[in-house]
């Protein structure tokens, strides 16, 4: 069967490059450069793990942005939809750092069990207790345009940007200027990426893993 | 339960069937041209379903 | 009187005869549909065809026994399970499923596929809504021919619908037309209604052979923010999360979503639930599915075509992208393809211990290159008992 031995070749091609991209995520060390599109600021931070992730909306970002750090050998508490992290949660756990990530559930508002109002309450209550315990505060965005649609996606946005230290974002949904303006106003650094893999890099220049 | 729906379902088809006789009936005693295609417009539905066509 | 009562009766047998006159060709279209044979190729792959019923006799003897297809390496490893045709309003779903069993090889682990999972679904469709009966996919030996079908199960299959749909276990209200609807009556009981029966049927099927990757294949309408994305059951989020981000890099953009806690009846949560499989839904764009569309007709349904949905992006009211280039089928299924690959990679590096490797999928590249038909088997040119009939 010819075409079948077309596709054999393709589907080891295929599984030779993946796993040569599984070995670079697998180890903790990055490329020199960072990756294509990707804007580092000067004098970031140095940070330093446990880390506390959650979304503000229960999109699946924080899962991703805690694989990623799991990966690079941070370690990290990524939150569950039953039990979303709440300000007592961040109490005697030792956390040095709080990433809010953005975006809101797109299985929408109701049929999620998610209530903005509520999940902004809960952000402004994380964001008292990691003050309180001198916590490092990111806001990240790494779902892409996926979670820039609507007015819900719009009011996480608002909510994390105006609390955060830093903002790790895609670069698409900048597209506006909105997260650029929001650095510059709290002059407080911005790194953009292009893709969500690239999270990796940024994470480990901040976390001093690279 | 099962057995319950089937009796439902049954059932189901019975009143199709009745309610086809009756617009049959409605056709054949209808003088008016209009009211005739009428019935017979409505009355498709009900034969396709009783006859498990659609 | 006479004359009076004469010409009623030459108006009735007119009327009567214009009425034979339409529904004698229209019903034996619509029972040409019902009936029509479609046929799937066994590949070299495929070692049994099984019955959903070998599993749960509860769906002997009805339009939703449907053939699960089994291709075993004859090597432990692990095991899934694809299912095409939850709605086979959703080609792309149905046709990624015949694409593995008319080309992959395993040679690790064992894939069970069930190209129409909801068999009665694909023997109805919308006239109403202006869908076509059939679709036609070129191949290299002339036209393949398959049902187009419906959301919901033929109500010949189930009739009457309940007024309110009570979602077994959960007690959830839902609509009451998903009681018919396959992504809606998930886990489903025995002694239920025949949509419900079926998913039972899966379940107690994914259960006996300890499914470990369980693949639900779907379209959506553009419209609507579930959009080229993996959905997950928390179990499978890491999977999920690690396929999201490789295939976005690398190939095309695909999202992810959790699967909502909350909301019963849909595969990725109830099959989550109820058994140890790792469960998946793939969502691909399907403009034939919006609502904004125009001419709604087979081309629509296979190229993916249309200035009105196109409007509605360039108005900003879609969640995915479309241009004059549409989303023909060749990119639906090759996409969908390579994210089942893509989870199933992740879940090796994951679960290294329950590996499934295969030859022959075809992917995105070479479905876009070649055209889905070239991963199509000719029924004619096959042994007869090589060739299924759904």
């Amino acid at each position: 069967m010819v075409k079948s031995g077309i596709n054999v070749r393709l589907g080891r091609r295929a599984f030779l490059a993946l796993a040569v991209m599984l070995i670079a995520i697998a180890t903790s060390g990055t490329c020199a450069q960072p990756p294509a599109g990707m804007e580092i600021p000067e004098n970031l931070p140095k940070l330093e793990g446990p880390v506390a992730i959650t979304t503000i909306g229960q999109a699946p970002g924080a899962m991703q942005i805690g694989l990623l750090l799991k990966q690079l050998g941070v370690t990290n508490y990524v939150d569950t939809e039953e039990n979303p992290l709440s300000a007592d949660q961040l109490v005697g756990k030792g956390y040095k750092v709080l990433i809010l990530h953005m975006g809101t559930s797109l299985k929408g508002m109701g049929a999620a069990g998610v209530d903005l109002n509520s999940e902004i309450a809960r952000c402004n209550a994380l964001v008292a207790e990691a003050r309180k315990q001198k916590m490092f505060i990111i806001g990240a965005q790494i779902e892409g345009l996926k979670r820039r649609t609507d007015d819900s996606d719009e009011r996480s946005n608002k909510a994390v940007t105006a609390v955060s230290d830093l903002l790790l974002i895609r670069a698409e949904i900048d597209h506006d200027k909105y997260f650029t303006n929001i650095a510059k106003d709290k002059k407080i650094p911005l790194i953009r990426t292009k893709e969500a893999l690239d999270f990796r890099y940024a994470l480990a220049v901040l976390f001093g893993k690279n | 339960m099962q057995t319950i729906q089937t009796i439902i379902g049954y059932l189901y088809y019975a009143i199709a069937a009745v309610i086809g006789i009756v617009i049959v009936a409605n056709f054949v005693r209808s003088r008016d041209v209009r009211k005739m295609l009428l019935y017979a417009i409505v009355l498709s539905p009900f034969v396709l379903r009783v006859l498990r066509v659609k | 009187m006479a004359d009076s009562k004469g010409n009623s009766l030459v108006i009735k047998i007119v009327v009567v005869a214009l009425w034979l006159a339409l529904i004698i060709p229209g019903g034996r279209q619509l029972a040409a549909h019902r009936n029509y044979e479609e046929a799937v190729v066994l590949g070299p792959g495929v070692t049994e065809v099984k019955k959903l019923s070998d599993w749960a006799p509860y769906v002997a003897n009805t339009p939703n026994d449907c053939s699960i297809y089994v291709l075993d390496s004859g090597v432990p490893g692990g095991s899934m399970l694809v299912i095409g045709g939850t709605h086979p309003e959703e080609p792309a779903g149905v046709l990624s499923a015949v694409t593995i069993v008319e080309n992959v090889v395993p040679t690790t682990g064992k894939i069970y596929v069930a190209v129409r999972a909801n068999r009665s679904a694909s023997t109805v469709t919308r006239p109403g809504d202006a869908y076509p009966q059939f679709f036609n996919i070129n191949t290299d030996f002339g036209k393949r021919t398959f049902r187009m079908g419906d959301r919901w199960s033929n109500p010949l299959d189930s009739w009457p619908d309940p007024e309110v749909y009570v979602h077994y276990p959960s007690k959830q209200l839902l609509a009451y037309m998903d009681v018919r609807n396959l992504n809606r009556t998930w886990p489903g009981r025995p002694d239920g209604m025949i949509t419900e029966r079926t998913t039972r049927a899966f379940i107690d099927m994914i259960k006996a052979e300890n499914i470990d990757i369980f693949v639900d294949n779907h379209e959506a309408e553009l419209e609507y923010s579930v959009i080229s994305t993996i959905v997950a059951h928390q179990a499978a989020a890491d999977v999920a999360a690690m396929a999201s981000m490789m295939l976005s890099a690398g190939e095309f953009n695909m999202g992810m979503e959790f699967s909502p806690t909350l909301l019963h009846g849909l595969s990725h949560r109830e099959v989550g639930d109820h058994t140890d499989a790792y469960a998946f839904e793939i969502e691909v764009p399907e403009p034939f599915l919006d609502r904004v569309r125009g001419i709604t007709d087979e081309a629509l349904l296979l190229e993916g075509k249309d200035e009105f949905v196109m409007r509605a992006g360039q108005a900003g009211l879609l969640y995915e992208k479309i241009d004059e280039n549409g989303w023909n089928i060749h990119e639906r299924v090759g996409r969908t393809n390579s994210t089942i690959d893509m989870i199933v990679q992740m879940f090796a590096m994951f679960y290294p211990d329950k590996p499934i490797t295969y030859e022959s999928l075809p992917m995105r590249n070479d479905i876009v290159a070649n055209g889905l038909g070239h991963y199509l088997l000719d029924p004619a040119q096959a042994e007869a008992d090589r060739v299924v009939y759904e």
